[in-house]
């Protein structure tokens, strides 16, 4: 007897289709990145969030702060990573609390690491984290779908990600300086979101240094030049 | 041992309607009208809504995760201890056709003491007959119930 596959099983039956949405959720098919740079970390992510065709909201915000100088970019599941952000922002505040030293940001990564693959089945969320600390500098991690831990220089992630894998890696280059980053960032999003139907909107940024976390905006009708504000 | 949040889709049906379905002089006997009517099992386990497993264990898991995450925080005996305390602030007990329990000092454990929802509103128990019945929740207390 013929029985169609349900929930996450492809047609086939046999394989777990681990882009599948749940019903009624929102999706972030988006373009993220996050480079390291002499002296820091860069977070870039575009701004569209699409329900189907539908673009739910145009000026989203990707980049979401788990602690001071740790911050996340999430794709996939708008709620999934929503609930996850909330569970680890807590528990990095629980140990800079008992510790009375901020985390680093591979404690933040690890258990980020851990909450995707303990709910592996149930979740649909690529992450990647990225954060400064006086110690370690700069510090870039990403998360795919399944739950595996990768510490990078610099990672893409996303829809959008797969169209600018050779401009990342021609014009990718060691100790940058902010500047060339930020450029780089913008540059690589800019080409994912010329290609990719669920990417678009705003570039939004977060730097990540000594400084501490500073916020930059660029708009597609100013063909994302401006200084950011 | 584990960060699950979420909870599963599945769950074994937590309510077994055994203790008032019993007719009171024969108990091994299933009484029907105090069971709520003829019912079979196959319809109270299949076809249930998707979303009932996850919203009946949401509070539950979400109790775990916050248990899992202070015995890594301080140790097993954080856990051990909060369990222990619930356990004792559980004791008082009153027949449910007398208002239940108060839940006074469980509610202070719990943070919520200065928290009103609507279950404080609407109970639920305004309907006496779908209660246990005084004398059958007495017998249990004082295992009386041969």
């Amino acid at each position: 007897m013929e029985s169609k596959p349900t929930g996450n099983l492809s047609i086939d039956g046999i394989h777990v289709d681990m882009e599948h949405l749940k019903k009624g959720e929102v999706n972030l098919g988006t373009s993220i990145m996050a480079a390291l740079f002499d002296g820091g970390v860069i977070l870039g992510a575009d701004s569209r969030t699409t329900t189907g065709a539908y673009i739910a909201n145009r000026i989203t915000d990707k980049l979401t702060q788990v602690h001071d100088t740790i911050w996340c970019c999430r794709s996939g599941s708008a709620a999934d990573t929503q609930a996850i952000a909330d569970i680890v922002h807590y528990y990095l505040q629980l140990y800079n609390v008992q510790n009375h030293e901020p985390p680093t940001t591979e404690v933040a990564a690890s258990i980020f690491q851990e909450l995707c693959y303990s709910n592996k089945d149930q979740l649909s969320a690529g992450l990647i984290i990225a954060g400064y600390d006086a110690r370690h500098k700069g510090e870039v991690y990403s998360i795919p779908l399944g739950g595996s831990l990768h510490k990078q220089r610099y990672a893409i992630g996303g829809s959008g990600s797969t169209y600018i894998y050779g401009y990342c890696d021609a014009n990718w280059k060691e100790n940058m300086t902010e500047g060339e980053c930020i450029e780089f960032v913008k540059g690589a999003l800019a080409e994912a979101v010329k290609w990719d139907g669920s990417s678009g909107g705003v570039i939004r940024m977060v730097v990540l240094t000594e400084r501490g976390a500073e916020r930059k905006i660029f708009f597609p009708d100013e063909d994302y030049k401006g200084n950011g504000q | 041992m584990s960060l699950r949040f979420i909870p599963p889709a599945t769950s074994t049906p937590s309510t077994l309607p055994a203790p008032a379905a019993s007719a009171l002089s024969a108990t091994s006997i299933p009484d029907t009208l105090r069971a709520g009517g003829p019912t079979s099992l196959a319809s109270t386990l299949n076809s249930r809504h998707p979303l009932e497993a996850r919203l009946a264990q949401w509070d539950d898991t979400q109790e775990k995760l916050k248990m899992e995450n202070l015995r890594r925080m301080f140790g097993v005996q954080e856990v051990a201890r909060r369990g222990m305390e619930m356990k004792i602030a559980g004791s008082d007990w009153r027949p449910a056709q007398l208002g239940g329990p108060s839940n006074f000092h469980l509610d202070i454990l719990r943070g919520v003491d200065e928290r009103i929802e609507w279950e404080d509103v609407f109970k639920g128990n305004d309907n006496t007959f779908e209660m246990p019945d005084f004398h059958i929740e007495m017998e249990r207390k004082l295992k009386m119930n041969w």
